[in-house]
């Protein structure tokens, strides 16, 4: 499926983003902290945005400062409460005087972990935030990328390229699957969102390479505010990979993302993500809260839309990607893996809308807890009146390591439509002994077999992965579950 | 925010009015009623906006004025009715309209078995949680019901017959029950919860508190079969002791609103649960059952199976919590949930929930959702069978199925009469 060409290629592409996205034309820039309504005209003007696109982001702060509750207290996660006016919401790049000036003076404990997952040496040196003027020599291959995507038709550029060069469609789709309004920290995204990725495939296109973007965190104590939006016409596909298996160097705290996917008739988003942000120390300090809002639409018949996740980073996770079946025959799909460790909290699963006849949804989620980590399954199955003969079926198995840590499942099924039929199944457990038994007698350590043990517990799920992701991910959660079993 | 402020709902408001007055002709200790509707006051009846009401309101409280019932009213059955509500062969019954025990129609008392009203039991606080005001409601109105005492070692082999019969349009009926088994005890309660008058709407609030000492086994029915306008919400409050058994059936088939909670706590290690449960809803009936296990203790097993069957209009609910705290090694929990939406306006909301914070346990529990199954109707119309009595053969097995785990021949003769008749009234 992907040689090392097209891995390289992928990369490439990712690299053009990040030297000409919004990290160049940031540099040097920094708002005042906190949030209000000058901070929003600075972040649009500092982008030139269009007044539309100003009027909507304060339209948005408007409404983040009415929402009476507050961050929402519904999930089975804690933390000290959030100081909105405490943050930054724009700022450049961290200095690089003050980054390490090569991987000697990166912490030790980062390199040995990039050397268990196998990350190329140089691709190290970006995540670890040296100093280095061209990583890559990819401007000509990235070059050469875009322009055979541009040959098809194809836009994948970041957000402000989009709003600059493609007005019309961000117009159009821009919160048009999670309205400006949606939910606490959707509304904030919608207000201050910096920057991130839009892709559109036009009719009838098979995208011919997996996109990807490796997110980064850039300067300390700044808020990350992406806000992406995929947009596949009718007949068309494109499979789109989002983060990176390699713990990254950051020292943010709050990371409140938007996605939006749409598919039109007979298309179909593939959307895959790795995410390994920080997840603080030990004893649960520092580490990065993600809270995320993630939603598809299926607007034509049998679009199709794919949300596969491996999550293993960040203190806390919040995170629900949904799919919205709006159009008959459509088909949601949901395969994740959250792995926490420590004092790791993870509230995470799928909400699935069924909303037309004949729509189908599958739900595949494992939850792995270890050390005194806490680890919770919610999702939603909703079958409309309309939704003549859907299909559900939702599959959750957690898998508990040590008994500090929790495992936990809210799944909230709701039927209005007599010729659907829902299904779902939990199950919870621990690595058997014998399980273990058996590996350490052919000779493997404890934590190779727990890797082992627990790489076949998710196996259903890595198994959606593309290549890209595969090998990699399953590295990791071997890795993120070091130290967890005695 | 998160509750209707007492004074705002117009039955909490008629409690609050009516308890000066009533409280010097209620049993028990008169300063802890008034703590109790202080707590319900503070606390507020629950909304859809908290988690544990997201699929049950209580609109209809606020629709209409419920004040506490009279004890008395007139139109009393007969014995032969009483019987024939209850349809527990050889039980002992005991009677009580509208909150108050009726001697006249029901059974001299065994011993270890007296009445609320007589035994002075101080209202407590068991069971009141966060969306749990109804029962603080209960406490401090409650009238009357039984107090169980079953010795240790003692088995009573006669089943229970408690009768709770409301009627009066706007009573509101509290009713408390207290059950303690000592060790090695086994006893067998049914409360049949029914209208006196089909045509009044009435709001029933029926708390029932066991204790299951070591080795004892409860057998605990509870069938809300009330008239059409009916709100019931009942509550059972349960700690199972080392190696105890806790065996539950919980049906519904009667009520406008009908919501029966369970709320079982582990005590010791050892224990077993088995929860079971149907709700036969057509019309606009609504019919909830919540369920919270609590495993504190290790070695502890839990069964639950619950099945519905929902027809016009009607909206059925299952809840199931099952915690296992840290430490609460081998437990064993399984929880089953079945819902079967016989038409185009039924409407079945499940959540079966898992909170486990102990790494060496068995949990599982899984939920569907759908109509009878063609190709088994197929199968018997292949047969000779008419459509009707395909479905009606089927649904006869789906709820036999469920009445078959029980043990106890009486109490599944009672609940078999009742599932019985509401099949025999299925339209097509």
């Amino acid at each position: 499926m992907s040689t090392p060409d097209s891995m390289d290629a992928v990369r490439a592409v990712t690299e053009g983003e990040y030297k000409y996205g919004f990290v160049t034309d940031m540099d040097e820039d920094r708002a005042p902290k906190g949030l209000n309504t000058d901070i929003v005209r600075f972040i649009s003007a500092r982008k030139n945005e269009p007044e539309w696109l100003l009027d909507w982001r304060l339209k948005a702060y408007q409404r983040w400062l009415g929402m009476a509750d507050r961050d929402p207290k519904w999930a089975r996660i804690s933390h000290p409460p959030i100081d909105f006016q405490d943050l930054y919401y724009y700022s450049a790049p961290k200095s690089k005087a003050d980054a390490p000036k090569s991987l000697d003076e990166v912490d030790p404990e980062l390199l040995a972990t990039y050397d268990k997952l196998g990350i190329p040496l140089r691709e190290r040196e970006v995540l670890a935030g040296v100093a280095v003027d061209a990583v890559f020599d990819s401007i000509s291959v990235a070059t050469t990328y875009k322009a055979k995507l541009g040959e098809l038709g194809i836009i994948f550029c970041s957000m402000s390229e989009a709003v600059r060069e493609h007005p019309d469609l961000v117009k159009k789709y821009l919160g048009s699957v999670v309205p400006a309004a949606d939910n606490f920290y959707a509304c904030l995204n919608s207000a201050v969102f910096s920057d991130g990725s839009f892709v559109y495939i036009p009719k009838g296109v098979r995208c011919p390479m997996e996109l990807s973007t490796y997110f980064r965190i850039n300067a300390a104590q700044t808020g990350q505010f992406e806000r992406t939006l995929i947009v596949a016409d009718a007949g068309s596909y494109v499979s789109y990979l989002e983060g990176c298996t390699a713990p990254m160097r950051d020292e943010n705290q709050l990371h409140a993302a938007v996605v939006e996917l749409v598919a039109l008739e007979d298309a179909e988003i593939k959307y895959s993500t790795v995410q390994n942000w920080y997840p603080g120390d030990k004893d649960g300090k520092g580490g990065i809260y993600n809270f995320v809002t993630k939603r598809g639409a299926c607007r034509g018949a049998r679009a199709k839309i794919s949300w596969t996740q491996v999550e293993t980073g960040s203190a806390i996770t919040w995170k629900y990607p949904s799919v919205l079946l709006e159009a008959e025959g459509s088909i949601g799909e949901f395969y994740s893996v959250a792995v926490t460790n420590n004092l790791q909290q993870a509230d995470t699963g799928t909400k699935m809308f069924h909303l037309a006849p004949n729509t189908r949804s599958t739900i595949i989620s494992k939850g792995i807890s270890a050390g005194r980590s806490q680890n919770t399954y919610r999702g939603l199955v909703r079958v409309a009146p309309k939704a003549a003969n859907a299909r559900n079926y939702t599959q959750c198995d957690s898998l508990l390591i040590g008994d500090a840590c929790g495992g936990h499942t809210t799944p909230y099924i709701e039927v209005r439509n007599r010729s659907a039929r829902v299904e779902h199944e939990a199950t919870a457990s621990k690595i058997s002994d014998d399980q273990l038994f058996y590996c350490r007698a052919r000779g493997l350590g404890t934590e190779d077999a727990v890797s082992l043990i627990v790489n076949g517990f998710c196996k259903e799920v890595m198994q959606k992965l593309p290549m890209e992701f595969a090998v990699e991910a399953q590295k990791l959660l071997g890795v993120s579950l070091e130290g967890s079993v005695g | 925010m998160m509750t209707t402020p007492a004074t705002d709902n117009p039955t909490a408001r008629a409690h609050a009015e009516a308890f000066a007055g009533l409280v010097s002709s209620l049993p028990g200790d008169a300063t802890a009623r008034q703590d109790a509707l202080t707590r319900f006051k503070a606390a507020g009846l629950p909304t859809r906006r908290v988690e544990e009401w997201k699929f049950t309101g209580l609109d209809a409280l606020s629709r209409k004025v419920f004040a506490p019932a009279a004890p008395a009213i007139t139109g009393s059955p007969s014995r032969a009715q009483i019987e024939a509500i209850a349809g527990v062969p050889g039980a002992i019954h005991a009677v009580f309209i509208n909150g108050s025990f009726d001697a006249s129609l029901s059974d001299a008392l065994p011993a270890g078995v007296a009445l609320l009203s007589g035994a002075s039991v101080t209202p407590t606080a068991t069971g009141e949680g966060r969306g749990q005001s109804l029962i603080a409601l209960n406490a401090a109105f409650m009238r009357d019901g039984v107090v169980i005492d079953v010795a240790d070692g003692a088995r009573i082999e006669q089943p229970l017959a408690l009768v709770f019969l409301a009627g009066g349009d706007g009573a509101a009926v509290h009713t408390r029950n207290v059950v303690r088994l000592g060790s090695g005890a086994a006893l067998q309660v049914v409360e049949i919860h029914a209208s006196l008058n089909a045509a009044g709407a009435t709001f029933s609030n029926a708390v029932t508190e066991a204790v299951i000492g070591a080795g004892a086994r409860l057998t605990h029915a509870r069938i809300a079969a009330e008239g059409k306008s009916a709100l019931h919400h009942s509550h059972a409050a349960v700690s199972i002791g080392e190696g105890g058994e806790y065996v539950s059936f919980a049906l519904s088939v009667g009520g406008e609103l009908t919501r029966q909670e369970s709320d079982v706590r582990f005590a010791a290690p050892g224990g077993t649960a088995r929860l079971y449960g149907a709700y036969l809803g057509r019309g606009r009936q609504h019919m909830d059952h919540t369920t919270r296990v609590r495993h504190d203790h290790p070695g502890c097993a839990t069964e639950e199976l619950f099945k519905g069957a929902l027809d016009g209009e009607a909206h059925g609910v299952f809840q199931g919590l099952i915690h296992v705290a840290p430490h609460a090694i081998k437990t064993d929990a399984r929880q089953r949930n079945v819902n079967l939406l016989l038409s185009d306006r039924a409407v079945a909301d499940a959540k079966p929930e898992l909170e486990i914070l102990a790494d060496d346990v068995k949990c599982s529990h899984g939920a569907t959702v759908g109509d009878l199954d063609a190709d088994e109707i197929f199968y018997l119309r292949a047969r000779g069978l008419s459509p009707d009595a395909a479905r009606r053969l089927l649904l006869t097995g789906y709820v036999e199925d469920l009445i078959g785990r029980l043990d106890d021949a009486a109490i599944a003769a009672a609940i078999k009469a009742r599932t019985d008749a509401w099949l025999g009234e299925e339209q097509p």
